[in-house]
């Protein structure tokens, strides 16, 4: 028993070893060269890949998840499967948003993505294609790096946009949209320090040429030791003081954010869609709710309290009515039509299956109304 | 004694296995070209946006043998040319902490002048050191570059006004493809090369010139509408060309293998400025006609776009007036026109 212990200790030792040796001999050389060579991060899952989500947090906080892995898989566009269903379909509808349009908690065939698709079809006989650009973590820049560099080019029909707490998150504890402080939904590693205030990464020479069993099997190590800690610590250790948000830039900066996004699919001959971001966000939770009680608590050491929260974040999507109806903008109000009930919701903001059916069901209502059926 | 020399062998043992994996892993990786479906999250496969910029503080000279290197010689490097830790070329602090930004190709990033003679330098001057110049501009950097730039590295800045000179590079790249983009987005190989605007596999036959004012127009409108959203005054420059120097066209056209004839890039070059003239008319954007005063002028310019010394400084001139003349810049000094 010693003995394979002392075997394991010395195999865990060496591995790190070899670890730091490669980076200070390779590292050293590259980044004097290739590694300060900057590329903008697109933030989205690698395309052909498939996503392993595990849902630990979720089971202790919530009644209504029980699942413990949820697989979502990538085509080879970098598009949440499946996409491009119908091969007849003229009518392309892109999918722009964070982790709750990527819907990685749900089964790919339940994501309100890919439902909608066979709901206009199968309800309303439309064929269009329905792709699914969420990824974890986007705020509506991320969003719009990946409209103009990967959606453009494929001359979209429409592109619907689902942004708010992310960016809100963002902005708060960064302070704005480019600070580096927080790496959210990404695993980095050292040779991809950012600088300055960009959303620029530094892509490590080593990050394509990675020896990649030896990072897996690194990144499995290093997860076993994060267990200990909640992810929450994140935020906390890089937040930045609620005294020096300007919330009145922080929403102009949105707004911003969104005006663009619009503009730049009129210019490209697309229609943007607007949605409201559905939650539990109540105003007034019961004391004995999970997941309002672990919300407060990761808000509280945050230096803003629920409250606080609630009414940004209602600020927030209040802009997105607005600007729907100042630039005529085809809005879906999925936070005024998805009940706030635990039925709907695995946390404050993340849709289960039930979430998902009732969000397909609106935006196919809504998308029935607009697009036009071909003679 | 017995128990360190099983430890011994157990480092050695496992040190060995460890080496030889490496190894072997690292070469296969280094030396195939086939990805295979993992069936995991890659890492390997995550792809990026290209970011047209100098390498944050490292000097021109000691970049690789890379893509990059290559096109900053096609313009023949003054050096030393150093950028600072955000990948720009700037001028020195401003009094007031304002900022103008400078974004073009390579005639805007005058790398083949001395240091002191580019033009950021050049205008930092005429504006009396009122505003830091930041010359966020790149050789070969088309309008979709400077978006990029403009989105991630650029704003937070919030540079009072930005001057937008692009026509050349973006001309040459819609004419060889007809589109800013590659459509082989979905190819696995080239996902893995992680570059947009990508580099198209196939090259068209011939694109038609509505073709590449349209795609130029979009783009061109795309950026200032992005600037006015942000509260920025985008300025828009035509750009100053010297027809006359055909030999350099010429060997340019043909290094990049574009099937196009002189007298046609000369009349989209004309198109192309006229288009900016009409946007900045329709959406009520300040213009600085650089064609009107610098054209075809040989004593301006190092070869068919690159100014020298005079026509930088001529350029500098009348970007500085037109600023002070429309007062989008306080300067220490009344306006003399």
């Amino acid at each position: 028993m010693k003995k394979k212990l002392l075997n394991i200790l010395l195999a865990v030792n060496l591995f790190y070893s070899c670890d730091y040796s490669i980076y200070t001999t390779e590292g050293k050389y590259y980044e004097q060269l290739h590694l300060n060579q900057r590329y903008i991060s697109l933030r989205e899952a690698p395309p052909a890949s498939t996503i392993h989500l595990s849902y630990q947090a979720y089971n202790t906080l919530t009644d209504s998840y029980k699942k413990k892995i949820q697989l979502t898989s990538i085509d080879s566009s970098g598009f949440i499967n499946p996409s491009q269903n119908q091969t007849n379909a003229n009518y392309n509808i892109y999918f722009l948003g964070g982790s709750t349009t990527a819907c990685f908690e749900v089964v790919d065939s339940l994501k309100f993505v890919n439902l909608v698709q066979r709901s206009l079809a199968m309800n309303y006989q439309l064929n269009v294609n329905t792709f699914n650009a969420g990824y974890p973590g986007n705020s509506s820049l991320s969003s719009y790096n990946k409209l103009v560099n990967v959606i453009l080019p494929q001359q979209p029909n429409m592109v619907v946009l689902m942004h708010n707490f992310n960016d809100l998150a963002i902005m708060l504890y960064q302070g704005d949209y480019w600070s580096t402080k927080v790496m959210r939904g990404k695993v980095r590693r050292k040779v991809e320090i950012l600088r300055d205030k960009s959303q620029v990464a530094y892509l490590a020479y080593l990050e394509n040429k990675k020896i990649e069993p030896f990072y897996k099997l690194k990144e499995g190590l290093n997860g076993i030791f994060s267990v200990f800690n909640s992810t929450e610590k994140e935020w906390h250790n890089n937040k930045q003081n609620p005294n020096e948000i300007d919330i009145q830039q922080l929403e102009s900066d949105f707004k911003s954010s969104l005006i663009t996004f619009i503009r730049t699919c009129r210019i490209y001959n697309a229609e943007p869609v607007l949605m409201t971001q559905a939650n539990f966000l109540i105003k007034d939770p019961p004391v004995n709710s999970l997941v309002h009680q672990y919300a407060k608590n990761i808000m509280q050491g945050s230096g803003y309290d629920y409250h606080k929260i609630q009414m940004l974040y209602t600020n927030l999507n209040q802009i997105i009515k607005d600007l729907a109806n100042q630039e005529n903008v085809t809005l879906i109000d999925l936070e005024k039509k998805v009940p706030k009930k635990s039925t709907y919701f695995l946390d404050l903001v993340h849709l289960n299956q039930r979430g998902s059916q009732l969000v397909a069901e609106i935006i196919s209502q809504e998308f029935a109304k607009t697009i036009v059926k071909p003679q | 004694m017995k128990s360190l020399k099983k430890i011994g062998k157990l480092i050695v043992i496992n040190s060995l296995v460890l080496l030889i994996l490496l190894l072997i892993v690292e070469y296969s990786l280094r030396h195939t070209n086939t990805i295979t479906q993992m069936g995991l999250q890659s890492y390997s496969y995550e792809r990026f946006i290209e970011l047209k910029e100098f390498i944050p503080a490292v000097e021109v000279s000691s970049y690789s043998n890379n893509i990059e290197a290559i096109e900053l010689l096609e313009v023949n490097v003054a050096l030393p040319c150093l950028a600072d830790s955000n990948g720009l070329l700037v001028s020195k602090n401003s009094v007031n902490q304002e900022s103008i930004l400078l974004l073009g190709d390579a005639q805007t990033s005058n790398l083949d002048l001395d240091p002191n003679e580019r033009i950021h330098h050049l205008l930092f001057n005429k504006l009396d050191s009122s505003y830091q110049i930041i010359n966020a501009s790149y050789p070969s950097s088309d309008l979709i570059h400077s978006t990029n730039k403009l989105v991630n590295i650029l704003l937070p800045m919030r540079p009072k006004v930005v001057l937008i000179n692009h026509n050349l590079t973006d001309l040459l790249l819609l004419a060889k493809n007809g589109s800013y983009w590659n459509k082989i987005i979905g190819d696995k190989k080239k996902a893995r090369v992680s570059t947009t605007p990508f580099v198209p596999n196939v090259s068209l036959k011939k694109v038609e010139d509505s073709i590449i004012l349209k795609e130029y127009t979009k783009a061109l409108s795309n950026i200032g509408q992005l600037l006015s959203n942000w509260h920025i005054t985008p300025i828009f420059i035509t750009q100053a060309f010297n027809h006359y120097d055909s030999l350099n066209l010429s060997k340019l056209l043909q290094v990049k293998n574009i099937h196009i004839t002189n007298e046609r890039v000369s009349a989209l070059h004309r198109k192309i400025n006229q288009e900016i003239r009409a946007i900045c008319k329709d959406n009520n954007w300040s213009i600085i006609d650089l064609e009107r005063v610098l054209n075809s002028n040989p004593l301006y310019f190092n070869n068919y776009l690159l100014f020298n010394s005079s026509g930088t400084k001529e350029a500098c001139q009348h970007i500085s007036d037109s600023l002070k003349r429309w007062e989008l810049v306080k300067t220490t000094e009344p306006t003399l026109l």
